[in-house]
């Protein structure tokens, strides 16, 4: 067996994880993800120095680009959308000049051909000993084509390891998403298979972790038997932008609940992993997946809420109702906004509601997780003293603002002894003397080092599809009847009364 | 603060000659007050409790102090903290002017941040127990750094009585005046204190990129080898005096420590060179030096390069990191295998040149001692003392 050396040059480097060189193919390289999330995260990897010498990329894509149109064009794309302002010129220079680009059909073989020739060549010159990361910055329907090419042309084969990533959406129901794996899986083995969820590269998700295991006092009444219920909330302001064509089509429950509500859900109600490691941490949130009680038939119409925005007013300005956007059928019955209340049906869990909403055109952007604790079994201060005191609870606040908060109940500073509720924040952006890094730049260092503990794996994906499969069935029935709600709401009342149906006071937490 | 708009910043100020230290903790805590009375219901307000740290900052001199304050009001545009400036003054009698300035503003996405200073001018005897000055002004449950600017007073009783009381002691070696005595002095105090304190070095924070660039060039598996082969270590430094050579022994201790050599003997020094024979555990001789340049550019005592010859399974190994001389920031990097160029790129020396304020976030991250900066720190002494 041979000895696999350390390297004791890297030891204490605390932001530095050591990647081995390679080369990334961005497949879509001239699209919006490339241009707005990929190329500056690589920038910004290199002005952190955090990528290795030798590191290249080769952007790859249908369109005419030479070598330096698309350098020009990296130069736009960094220039406008990195975190940080304003660029530092040297860093980039020396980024673009390591920029390549092919021209690649995706349906026909030549273009791999002259990609796999110019692999080779950065290998001989760059030393990047054969690794190769493949990302699929393209349009979904594209995925297994691209694995399919790099098989049939050999380009993830031989030396030094090579992986795909692909963007969610991971198919649009369970039989799609079990298709799409098998073409995946026709060219790369699971754990080479990289599949990106971005909520999950972001500090504060991973923090939920970090605040559920690494601190004693909050686990112990992290069950039913203290906590009320749970509220998961992903608000955006936005509408649908120009991406009508394409929201026509899938809606809130697969653009948003499938994938970053119930990645959230499960963060929060997981066991605690044996190690903060891609097997453990994903084999909990399957657990918490395959425990959370089916909607099918007439618990549909119960238990969710289906919305669409009409026109309305945002921050002082008008907001056009959905299906006056481009690109959306007029007579669209798609859901811009989706509630459902869902149980965890395990010992920790039974008997919490979980509610999860998302929803567009909402009041603003706002991604929160609050856990509602119930009240003490005996008012010591009696009913009128504690009229102004609510049940205690924490929110975990994923963006923006990113943070903490505690509400607990303390006495008022009159004469007489009356309770009320007051917050204790934790602000993460001010609490620590280093700047975040973006999601995307952490996802990627993760795919070089081969940690996947981030990514979505295949029994995740089907079993977020397993539960929302039946309810997408049953709202393609009409059942429960689309509610509207206008631009700027917090969404149709239907979702405030099922809430509140449920009574001890609930209702939804405004982020 | 530049960066945040005049509607959103609150300021208070008071400033009192020949005062008491009560009348200094009365003043803090009307100013807090201030800040907070006009609405005190408006969740926007800040919420002074939320502090990350004490930055205790002895100053021996007004631009010093300056640079101590420039600092905590960088770091407080982003960080809810509290400075205090201890500003002492040799010899007269017995005197604290004081001023206490509270400052707080709300980030554009409405995250409030309260930021405190408090500067203590000291003359006569109070100027030798600066703990006494300090404690009734810390936070409680956070942090306290303690950065002496300039050189510490390493054998005075002043610094040892307020030295256990920190958290971290911040420096930087990288201008110590008598910077080889005062090396040796650090690694010393360094000695005295116990986990959890820790020595933070601004030195070696901009020594980091250096030894990134290096540590990268290993991260490949079959690289790796030549580790245990190194047959040289040669650095260079800028000037002549040996003092010059304390900022590159900083990074020939931390590949000694890394590599885990032993000192044998010394084989030669001069002016300009300083040349020592270290041993491997299992045997294996490294020559490791220091040698004298003269650019003419950048000044004295800054590393201007590092050379690693290394063989290893009949392979031979060269890597070379050679500063700019016109580019404070750049350095190259290139590496040969058996003769042949495998790998040359720019390198950034992104904290070459970063202000007081950049530095101090860096070496406080982790806000936790520093296992490898402190035995590098040691090898550095180790290899600087062996030609004493």
């Amino acid at each position: 067996m041979t000895e696999v050396l350390v390297n004791p040059l890297a030891e204490g480097m605390h932001e530095y994880r050591a990647t081995e060189p390679c080369v990334m193919v961005i497949f879509g390289a001239s699209g919006d993800l490339a241009s707005r999330k990929l190329l500056p995260s690589i920038y910004n990897l290199v002005r952190q120095s955090l990528l290795p010498a030798g590191f290249t990329v080769i952007g790859a894509a249908k369109d005419e680009f030479t070598r330096a149109s698309f350098r020009k064009h990296a130069d736009e794309a960094i220039r406008q959308h990195s975190r940080t302002q304003p660029v530092e010129e040297p860093v980039l220079k020396s980024f673009l000049d390591s920029l390549d680009y092919v021209q690649v059909e995706f349906e026909s073989p030549t273009g791999f051909h002259a990609l796999k020739k110019k692999l080779d060549e950065v290998d001989k010159k760059r030393q990047t000993g054969g690794n190769r990361m493949f990302y699929c910055a393209t349009p979904p329907p594209t995925y297994g084509l691209i694995a399919r090419q790099l098989k049939d042309n050999e380009l993830q084969a031989g030396p030094g390891w090579h992986r795909i990533v692909v963007e969610k959406p991971f198919g649009t129901d369970l039989r799609s998403a079990r298709a799409l794996n098998s073409e995946l899986a026709h060219a790369f083995d699971e754990k080479s298979i990289f599949r990106i969820d971005h909520y999950l590269g972001k500090e504060t998700v991973q923090n939920i972790l970090a605040f559920r295991f690494a601190n004693l006092i909050f686990e112990p009444v992290w069950n039913a038997q203290y906590v009320d219920s749970v509220q998961i909330t992903v608000a955006e302001e936005l509408g649908v932008e120009n991406r009508g064509a394409y929201y026509d089509h899938a809606g809130a429950l697969r653009d948003i609940i499938q994938n970053h509500a119930l990645q959230l859900l499960t963060l929060v109600a997981m066991e605690a992993p044996v190690a903060f490691e891609a097997g453990a941490v994903r084999d909990e949130k399957v657990k918490v997946l395959r425990a959370i009680g089916p909607l099918e038939g007439e618990d549909v119409d119960r238990r969710t809420v289906r919305g669409q925005y009409t026109a309305g007013w945002i921050k002082g300005e008008r907001a056009p109702g959905y299906r006056e956007e481009p690109n959306v059928d007029e007579s669209s019955q798609t859901e811009t906004y989706a509630a459902l209340k869902l149980s965890v049906d395990n010992w920790r869990w039974a008997g919490v509601p979980f509610y999860v909403r998302t929803g567009k055109r909402l009041p603003k952007r706002a991604t929160e997780i609050r856990i509602r604790f119930k009240l003490p079994p005996h008012l010591t201060f009696g009913r009128e003293a504690s009229k102004e005191l609510h049940p205690n609870a924490i929110t975990l606040r994923i963006q923006p603002e990113e943070g903490i908060s505690l509400r607990f109940g303390a006495k008022i500073p009159t004469a007489g002894l009356r309770i009320g509720s007051v917050n204790m924040d934790f602000l993460y952006m001010s609490a620590f003397l280093t700047e975040a890094p973006d999601a995307y730049e952490r996802l990627l260092v993760d795919c070089m080092l081969g940690d996947a503990t981030l990514f979505a794996r295949i029994d995740e994906v089907e079993a977020a599809w397993t539960l929302v499969d039946p309810i997408d069935r049953r709202w393609a029935e009409g059942k429960p009847p689309l509610a509207f709600y206008e631009a700027g709401s917090w969404g149709p009342r239907e979702a405030d009364a099922m809430v509140a149906a449920d009574g001890h006071g609930r209702q939804w937490h405004r982020p | 603060m530049s960066s945040v708009g005049e509607a959103r910043v609150h300021e208070a100020e008071w400033k009192g000659k020949g005062v008491t230290l009560d009348q200094v903790l009365d003043q803090l805590t009307r100013l807090r007050l201030e800040l907070v009375e006009p609405a005190p219901h408006d969740y926007n307000l800040p919420h002074a409790r939320n502090s990350v740290m004490n930055l205790v900052a002895v100053a021996g001199d007004a631009e010093l102090v300056r640079r101590a304050a420039a600092t905590g009001e960088e770091l407080g545009a982003q960080h809810p903290s509290r400075t205090i400036i201890i500003h002492p003054v040799a010899g007269g009698a017995s005197n604290i002017d004081a001023s206490v300035r509270t400052h707080a503003h709300n980030l554009l996405a409405g995250v409030p941040i309260q930021y405190e200073e408090i500067r203590l001018e000291v003359r006569g005897d109070p100027a030798n127990y600066l703990y006494s000055l300090v404690e009734p002004f810390l936070l409680p449950d956070v942090r306290t750094h303690l950065w002496w600017l300039g050189t510490p007073l390493w054998e005075s009783e002043t610094f040892r009585e307020v030295l256990p009381h920190a958290d971290t002691l911040v420096v930087d070696s990288g201008h110590f005046e008598r910077p080889y005595a005062s090396f040796l002095a650090l690694a010393r105090a360094e000695d005295t204190m116990h986990e959890p304190q820790a020595v933070a070095d601004f030195q070696w924070s901009r020594l980091k990129p250096w030894r990134e660039a290096i540590a990268q060039v290993f991260a490949p598996s079959d690289r790796r080898v030549f580790l245990r082969g190194v047959k040289s270590i040669e650095l260079d430094y800028t000037g002549r005096d040996r003092g010059n050579r304390v900022r590159a022994a900083l990074l020939a201790g931390w590949l000694i420590r890394s590599l885990r050599l032993r000192l044998r003997n010394v084989v030669g020094e001069g002016d300009d060179r300083a040349k020592a024979i270290y041993r491997y555990p299992g045997g294996g001789e490294v020559l490791v030096s220091e040698r004298s340049v003269d650019d003419g550019k950048t000044g004295p005592g800054r590393v201007g390069g590092v050379r690693i010859e290394a063989a290893a399974d009949g392979r031979r190994c060269r890597l070379e990191l050679a500063r700019d001389p016109d580019e404070l920031e750049r350095a190259v990097l290139s590496l040969q295998i058996d003769g042949a160029s495998v790998l040359r790129h720019d390198v950034r020396l992104y904290l070459a040149t970063a202000p007081d304020s950049v530095l101090m976030s860096d070496v406080l991250m982790w806000g936790r001692r520093d296992p490898v900066y402190l035995s590098s720190m040691t090898a550095a002494a180790g290899f600087l003392s062996a030609f004493d």
